[in-house]
């Protein structure tokens, strides 16, 4: 087992790495070069010159990328904007938390919700309770984010006045405001995955339902429950999968929810970033997505190791 | 004479094919003594199978017992309910099944499963518990128990697999095993140790076994009875040496031809002409009757009734 999570951990790694130098290729690629952006296309050459010896702008890209990963790795440093002259760190540290935790809300609510909606829609298969949860989750696919927040501050706040209709209470100003204003966008957000995630349960299970060693389980005279959990175990992994790559792509869809929701978190940020061609933060936020992407889906398949010891031995 | 531990009478099993219901079993009856072995034999689709999960109340759905009774020890299996039914499985009959690669839950250690059953039935302390798992273990032969119990299933082979699940059918000491093709997965040489495994466990447990196979050389070898299905029908049911002796049906006496024997010094192998009828486009009168080399126009149109017949029990028009 240790050996497994000790190679998943330098292939996640490796990944980094490769996905790092990428961003920083792309990013150097393009025609606006910080020069030109900061200093207006009338500078001269002379003037550009000078601008990129400051910033380290002359060096080989493969200098510049080992400085910037350096930095990175060694100093928690992630370098100051080109642009801005902002520090990263400061901005990182400013929304970067927001917008963890309306994922991680967001996530919580999703998979208490979806398990127990996907296995209960497995059990119950053909009953009732199995339709309201496909018209739910068809639902819950089908409609988009951002309208599904247009539409919960339409009336959960602005008519019924039961939640703020934007804005974010930091958690300095009580407990009970700052739930409030994470509340709506944390919903909207996890609804779309609450779906997906509770489809991919109850299919699974049902597949599990109907092996032989289930049928075994039940030959035997085991407890409903005890038959349950004989399959869940075995149902999980493929969840477990899709839930890391959800808990990913939530920071993606993150910024669309925090901009309608007015949040201050990476959203801002990274429009900001956009509007200001500001490349260097733009491939400093897609980077930490990316690295907690990966950390997600090596959580996940530590667990999903655990949960199938068929594939710990194999390792 | 004593009562049967598992008596069926007049058992129905269908599944839906083409909006109605396609009998996999036709009125079958069926006797196990406490303590007996009984083979039930029969080529694929015969519903041999399918008659040992209704013992079971396990028939898969869309399938259903559409009529007849089960009872064992007296008991009407047919009339439980969930909670009761779970009380008789594993404690007073249990089954093994034919695929142990399958039927072994991989993410769950032997020892865990095993303790799960024992505890589905019994009041006992963990270290209780524990030493039923060893002794079970120990009985169906599984070597060096203690660390075994531990293991998963991927670390034991196909053989010790069907032992561990033999171990868990017996932990509870049901007083019935039905093993529905045991050791049809297994290696050669490894049918020959599960089956002198039953053989003991039989003697030594008093268990009554409901044999299911395709296979008459190894019902033989366990079964003191044994009843041929064919078409969803009991053909004929004979103790084994009266119908090795003297087969009555002629389904039984054509199967009997196709087991190759070494001493016959037989050229070829022999087999049936044809194949056995579809479900769902069962003809009228007798399954075997199209491919019947002594049947009658009657064969076609009535459905044989069993009788009685120098104590074999067979349905079929002809035989004498």
């Amino acid at each position: 087992m240790l050996r497994l999570i000790v190679g998943r951990l330098l292939f996640s790694v490796a990944t980094l790495l490769l996905v790092g130098l990428i961003l920083f290729l792309l990013t150097r690629l393009l025609a606006d070069t910080p020069a030109r952006i900061v200093l207006g296309i009338e500078a001269s050459e002379a003037q550009i010159a000078v601008f990129n010896r400051d910033h380290g702008l002359d060096r080989p890209i493969l200098t510049q990328y080992l400085d910037w990963l350096g930095r990175i790795v060694l100093q928690g440093d992630f370098g100051k904007s080109f642009i801005t002259g902002l520090a990263m760190n400061a901005e990182l540290a400013r929304s970067m938390p927001i917008t963890f935790e309306l994922v991680v809300l967001a996530f919580v609510f999703a998979l208490a919700l979806a398990l127990p909606l996907g296995i209960l829609s497995a059990v119950l298969e053909g009953r009732s309770i199995d339709h309201v949860a496909r018209v739910f989750a068809v639902a819950g696919v089908s409609i988009p984010g951002f309208w599904l927040g247009l539409m919960l501050i339409r009336f959960f706040a602005v008519e019924w006045g039961w939640f703020p209709p934007g804005g974010f209470s930091p958690l300095s100003s009580g407990l009970g405001p700052h739930l409030r204003s994470v509340s709506l966008p944390a919903f909207a957000l996890g609804i779309y995955y609450v779906a997906i995630l509770s489809r991919m349960t109850r299919s699974s299970l049902l597949e599990v339902l109907g092996t032989d060693y289930v049928r075994t389980a039940r030959s035997l005279g085991l407890p409903r429950w005890r038959v349950l959990i004989y399959a869940l175990k075995n149902a999980l992994p493929p969840v477990v999968s899709i839930a890391a790559m959800s808990f990913g792509y939530m920071f993606g869809w993150a910024l669309i929810v925090e901009h309608v929701f007015n949040i201050p978190g990476m959203s801002r940020a990274l429009l900001t970033a956009i509007g200001q061609r500001d490349y260097f933060m733009v491939q400093t936020v897609v980077y930490v997505f990316t690295a907690i992407f990966i950390a997600a889906n090596l959580i996940a398949d530590v667990l999903n190791r655990a949960l199938n010891p068929k594939l710990a031995g194999a390792g | 004479m004593n009562a049967p531990l598992l008596e069926i009478r007049d058992l129905r099993v269908g599944f839906p094919i083409a909006d109605r219901m396609a009998l996999a079993v036709r009125d079958l009856s069926l006797d196990v003594m406490p303590g007996e072995a009984v083979g039930l034999v029969g080529e694929s689709g015969s519903g041999k199978s399918v008659t040992a999960l209704a013992a079971m109340r396990l028939v898969a759905h869309p399938g259903r017992i559409l009529g007849g009774s089960i009872r064992l020890g007296g008991d009407d299996i047919l009339a439980l309910d969930e909670r009761a039914l779970r009380k008789v499985r594993g404690r007073r009959m249990a089954m093994v099944f034919q695929d142990p690669q399958t039927s072994l839950n991989p993410a769950f250690t032997i020892g865990q499963q095993l303790l799960d059953t024992i505890n589905a039935h019994r009041s006992l302390t963990p270290r209780e518990a524990r030493a039923e798992a060893l002794e079970a273990l120990a009985m169906v032969g599984i070597p060096a128990p203690e660390r075994r119990l531990n293991s998963y299933p991927h670390e034991f082979s196909g053989g010790m697999r069907q032992r561990a699940l033999i171990a868990m059918a017996i932990a509870c000491r049901p007083q019935l095993l039905i093993a529905d093709e045991p050791t049809t997965a297994l290696d050669v040489t490894v049918q020959a140790q599960v089956i002198a495994l039953l053989r003991r466990l039989a003697r030594d447990l008093n268990l009554a076994v409901l044999f299911i196979s395709h296979n008459l050389e190894l019902v033989a070898e366990l079964c003191d009875r044994v009843v041929v299905m064919y078409g969803g029908m009991a053909m004929e049911a004979a103790s084994v040496e009266a119908l090795f002796s003297a087969p009555k049906h002629p389904y039984t006496r054509l199967l009997r031809q196709c087991v190759p024997r070494l001493e016959g010094g037989q050229e070829r192998l022999l087999s049936i002409d044809g194949a056995p009828p579809v479900l769902g486009q069962m003809p009228p009168g007798c399954p075997f009757a199209q491919r019947c080399p002594d049947a009658l126009a009657r064969c076609r149109s009535d459905e044989p009734p069993s009788r009685q017949l120098d104590g074999h029990s067979v349905a079929c028009w002809v035989a004498t």
